[in-house]
């Protein structure tokens, strides 16, 4: 593709040879800033054994502008919403260009093992998992089960 | 001259040519405010380039009492909101946390190269690889004081953005979880001019923005700077703080309205445009813009400046603010001012006798907006006119600005009337709401008086006269509104107005 800033041709090279454990991201040959991304749940956490998909997006501004990852499978989780928008600082006001798609994964990652319900995008399952959190990693868990066994 | 003794902060009433041509038209004035002692609030406006060296001197000071350098003693002020002595004597007592919690890094401030001023030029270029860009081979290596390098290309891009896009003046180095600022020589050095500019000028915003005296002109373009020491709190019930900019914008230092809004505070503002905001667009606001011909029913809208009303249609005349018939109504009809408070044995629900009540004063309220738009538009119109006249006459092209004066003075009559009504809307009915209201129909015949003559034809041989009778008819002008004002301001002082609603809350 004419005109890919080096930046993100050398971040692709990156990623193909020396993957992330448990992520993957793959460029569309059509499109080489949108990328098919799959994230292992970690182990420990509702999510764990559960393979979720992604999108992710590089804006004509990136690196200055954060990278727009939206997930594609269903996920019970208080700071992804129902469309899959996931709710991460790094993604918005605390972005840095020296990020690269590889943190912001493994942020997203690390967001699947501790669920912060204080600063929720779903706000009702913010509530649930509140109010009864083993209750709500259950049906996290179902979800899991249901949607996102590989 | 008469601006020193009047209760306007600054000479708001001169008038150029007038006070220099008309020593006659001293006198009735002078007396009229022998006595005058209105409050008045002290303030003091800067222009951009004063406040620039306002904030300037603010971080010098700093910076010589910590013995740091100049951008970093912007940082730490930053940090603390601009409250320098807060800031220093929390330095005082711990210098270390404070500049760790403002991410200074910890190199000290002598170390070799903490200004990049100098362009660092790497020997091996190809062992360098910008983090950003993955370019291996830069033009330019930028390296801040916390020592993270990047292309300075990138890092342009990246303190451009910051203050062009995001509106910041204090943000963080590009290295994901570094805390330490950007400081201005860096800026300098990255950014274009106008960006540099643009950084300046949000500096300019944060610091005003937390200085608790202080307050942006709120005139659009306009770029002074109004440091004022009252104006804040419980004060706002007393008086009305209006102060006029560096650039002659006279707005009130309470609120923030870009207009002087005297005689009412601030509170009962902030009220009525709510209420007025909320009342627009609906049939009650179209009511108060057009009206129906008494005689014949035509539809019509206000085109001139007095409110002397002559139906197009069937030639009937009436006054276009309380629609009685003009030959029983006439010039000098100061029924037409005044709000009957219903009989209290009336039919009319409380809610129907309140619309109506409120249609009544917003309805005054938005003739005088209307009416000054119109002044202006006709003295547009008869400036060509005066000018064309004034060649083949003997008047001075000083003397032929007479229509532009008349126009200005009446702006400012029609701005106070127009809050006026706003006030008398919020007034309890008793004894002070008349005489409050006595005070206004006067002021409110004078302008129309002045209104009507400005709609005479300018011919050659009666402009003089024409010019005469305005001049006269501005004085006393002058002297209604003054006193108005005076009436008002001192009348908040004592707490002699009640209102209908509390100005404590």
């Amino acid at each position: 593709m004419a005109g890919l800033p080096k930046r993100i041709i050398k971040e692709t090279e990156r990623l193909v040879a020396d993957p992330a454990p448990g992520i993957t991201a793959l460029p569309h040959e059509d499109n080489l800033r949108y990328f098919d991304v799959t994230i292992q749940g970690p182990d420990g956490s509702p999510f764990a054994n559960g393979v979720f998909r992604a999108e992710l997006f590089l804006p004509e501004e990136y690196p200055m502008a954060p990278p727009k990852v939206r997930f594609l499978t269903k996920i019970y989780h208080p700071n992804i919403d129902k469309l899959g928008r996931i709710c991460l600082d790094i993604l918005k006001d605390k972005w840095s260009p020296a990020l690269q798609i590889r943190t912001v994964l493994l942020s997203i990652q690390a967001l699947l093992s501790s669920p912060n319900p204080d600063d929720p995008l779903a706000t009702d399952v913010a509530k649930h998992y509140k109010e009864n959190e083993k209750d709500a990693q259950r049906v996290s868990r179902e979800w899991t089960e249901k949607y996102a066994s590989a | 001259m008469y601006d020193d003794s009047d209760g306007y902060p600054s000479d708001s009433y001169d008038s150029d040519g007038l006070d220099a041509n008309d020593s006659d038209f001293d006198e009735p004035i002078a007396q009229a405010k022998g006595k005058s002692k209105s409050p008045r609030v002290e303030y003091e406006s800067f222009s951009s380039a004063r406040l620039q060296q306002r904030v300037d001197d603010d971080i010098r000071t700093v910076a010589s009492i910590i013995g740091l350098e100049s951008p970093i003693a912007s940082i730490l002020l930053q940090h603390f909101r601009w409250n320098r002595d807060r800031l220093i004597e929390r330095f005082m007592d711990d210098s270390a946390t404070v500049l760790a919690d403002a991410g200074e890094p910890d190199v000290a401030p002598s170390s070799p190269n903490p200004r990049p001023s100098k362009r660092v030029r790497l020997d091996t270029p190809t062992e360098f690889m910008c983090a950003i860009c993955c370019d291996t081979d830069p033009a330019n290596v930028f390296r801040p004081r916390c020592g993270h390098e990047f292309c300075e290309a990138c890092w342009a891009t990246y303190v451009t953005s910051k203050i062009k896009e995001e509106g910041q003046c204090l943000f963080n180095c590009i290295q994901d979880g570094c805390k330490t600022a950007v400081d201005e020589p860096s800026i300098e050095k990255l950014v274009t001019s106008s960006v540099l500019q643009r950084y300046r000028d949000l500096l300019l915003q944060s610091y005003v923005g937390t200085h608790p005296n202080m307050r942006f002109c709120p005139h659009p373009g306009c770029t002074e700077t109004v440091l004022c020491s009252g104006g804040r709190g419980a004060s706002l019930q007393t008086e009305v703080p209006t102060v006029e900019c560096g650039a002659g914008h006279a707005f009130c230092f309470g609120c923030g309205l870009d207009s002087d809004h005297r005689p009412i505070v601030c509170k009962l503002v902030e009220v009525w445009l709510k209420s007025a905001r909320e009342d627009a667009g609906t049939s009650q606001w179209i009511k108060a813009n057009t009206r129906t011909c008494p005689n014949c029913k035509n539809s019509i809208e206000k085109a001139g400046g007095c409110n002397r009303i002559v139906c197009r249609n069937c030639n009937y005349q009436f006054c276009w603010l309380c629609m009685q018939k003009w030959e029983v109504h006439g010039y000098n009809n100061a029924v037409c001012s005044t709000w009957k408070e219903p009989e209290k044995d009336d039919a009319m629900t409380a809610a129907g006798q309140n619309l109506e009540k409120w249609l009544f004063y917003f309805d005054r309220f938005n003739n005088h907006e209307l009416s000054s738009r119109l002044d202006q538009e006709l003295v547009e119109r008869a400036e060509e006119k005066v000018t064309e006249v004034q060649k083949s006459s003997d008047l001075s092209w000083i003397e032929a600005t007479f229509m532009q004066t008349a126009v200005d003075e009446l702006t400012k009559c029609r701005r106070t009337l127009k809050w006026s009504y706003a006030m008398a809307y919020f007034l309890v009915a008793g004894n002070q709401k008349q005489i409050f209201e006595d005070i206004q129909a006067d002021l409110e015949k004078a302008v129309e008086d002045l209104s009507q003559l400005l709609e005479e034809q300018v011919e050659k041989d009666t402009i003089k006269s024409l010019r005469q009778r305005m001049m006269d008819k501005m004085v006393y002008v002058r002297m209604r509104h003054e006193i108005l004002q005076r009436d008002t301001a001192e009348g908040l002082a004592e707490g002699r107005w009640e209102f209908t609603i509390p100005l404590d809350d």
